[in-house]
């Protein structure tokens, strides 16, 4: 990926990872998904899934797995609207950039 | 490394944030090396890369987050290598290499990095090693032979005064027996007998109770515990 992005993308790719699971995913797996669209390190998503927790996009709940607790993560109604905000100007800004680059194309 | 002990490193680190922040911090990373599964772990730890970035990262997260601050938004994004956070990053490419420019620069580089290289320093640590141990093992063990001689010394000055007061005691019972049989023959010098006797009993069994109350009770179990903890000292270190 040559293209140097802010934070707000990789809220966005968590969110709609973590929404795609109705039963809530965690950790590890948050991270292989995420890691299918972007080479982010293992570090980088404890502090934004902590932060996305603390805003009320995410609610986290522990459930036993394998005789130990597992951290679930689950996205919320905040955190629904959150998504559905970032799709709308993810669709209006990829439209134009790429009507941009293929105008310059075609010129 | 392995990941029990980097666990424990990262909570020894992040003991200046709240006890509360610290357990999630610990529960999620548990899970990951957990979901990651034992065949992974190697390779989970080499791309965390160390238990202090990881909490320098946990940190930063929380301090921006407290300030109402978009997180690291003005130095984090993404490139050809990946989402990263500027802050963290280490700058490998050599001062000299802008300075220089040309091929010697490079080289003078490249040599500097050998001196931090693994053969080098497994080469550093069996010299120390080689030199070390003749010198230090001869040394250490002078020392301790050396703190054993004087508590020896201690012991059997403790044990002199011990015998002397009991030599005392038992002459002062020989001179009341004495004083009783000059009794008969010279009262006057008898009773003289009598009474140095009593007052050397009396004085060889205080001298007998002191040495006895302090070195029995007091000293010896104090020296010797403080001479244990001594020679564990070394090894408690490491731990």
């Amino acid at each position: 990926m040559v293209f140097n992005t802010g934070a707000a993308l990789l809220d966005a790719i968590v969110l709609a990872v973590v929404s795609n699971e109705k039963e809530g995913t965690y950790g590890y797996r948050i991270t292989q998904d995420v890691r299918r669209a972007l080479d982010v390190s293992e570090s980088t998503l404890y502090p934004v899934l902590r932060r996305l927790q603390k805003d009320e996009c995410l609610m986290t709940y522990d459930m036993q797995f394998d005789g130990r607790n597992r951290r679930y993560y689950k996205v919320t109604e905040k955190g629904l609207a959150q998504l559905n905000l970032y799709r709308v100007e993810w669709k209006s800004y990829s439209q134009k950039i790429t009507a941009m680059f293929e105008r310059g194309v075609s010129a | 490394m392995n990941r029990r002990e980097f666990m424990e490193r990262l909570e020894a680190l992040l003991q200046s944030v709240s006890p509360e922040e610290r357990d999630e911090a610990m529960q999620y990373y548990n899970d990951y090396f957990d979901d990651a599964g034992p065949e992974n772990e190697g390779r989970v730890i080499r791309e965390l890369e160390s238990p202090e970035k990881v909490a320098a990262i946990i940190r930063t997260g929380l301090s921006s987050a407290e300030d109402g601050n978009e997180f690291h938004s003005e130095h984090s994004e993404y490139r050809e290598t990946g989402y990263t956070d500027t802050r963290f990053e280490e700058y490998e490419v050599p001062i000299t290499r802008e300075t220089g420019g040309n091929y010697g620069g490079n080289k003078d580089s490249q040599g500097r990095r050998m001196w931090t290289s693994r053969p080098l320093k497994i080469f550093l640590i069996i010299m120390i090693i080689c030199v070390g141990v003749p010198t230090v093992i001869p040394a250490v063990g002078g020392i301790l032979l050396g703190i054993l001689g004087v508590l020896a010394a201690i012991f059997g000055v403790a044990v002199a005064v011990l015998f002397a007061g009991i030599g005392i005691m038992i002459g002062g019972v020989v001179c009341f027996a004495a004083g009783l049989v000059q009794l008969f023959h010279f009262a006057p010098a008898g009773v003289l007998l009598i009474g140095i006797g009593l007052l050397l009993v009396a004085l060889g069994a205080v001298l007998t109770a002191a040495i006895w109350w302090l070195c029995i009770i007091k000293v010896f179990p104090s020296i010797f515990r403080w001479f244990v903890e001594l020679c564990r000292k070394p090894f408690q270190k490491r731990r």
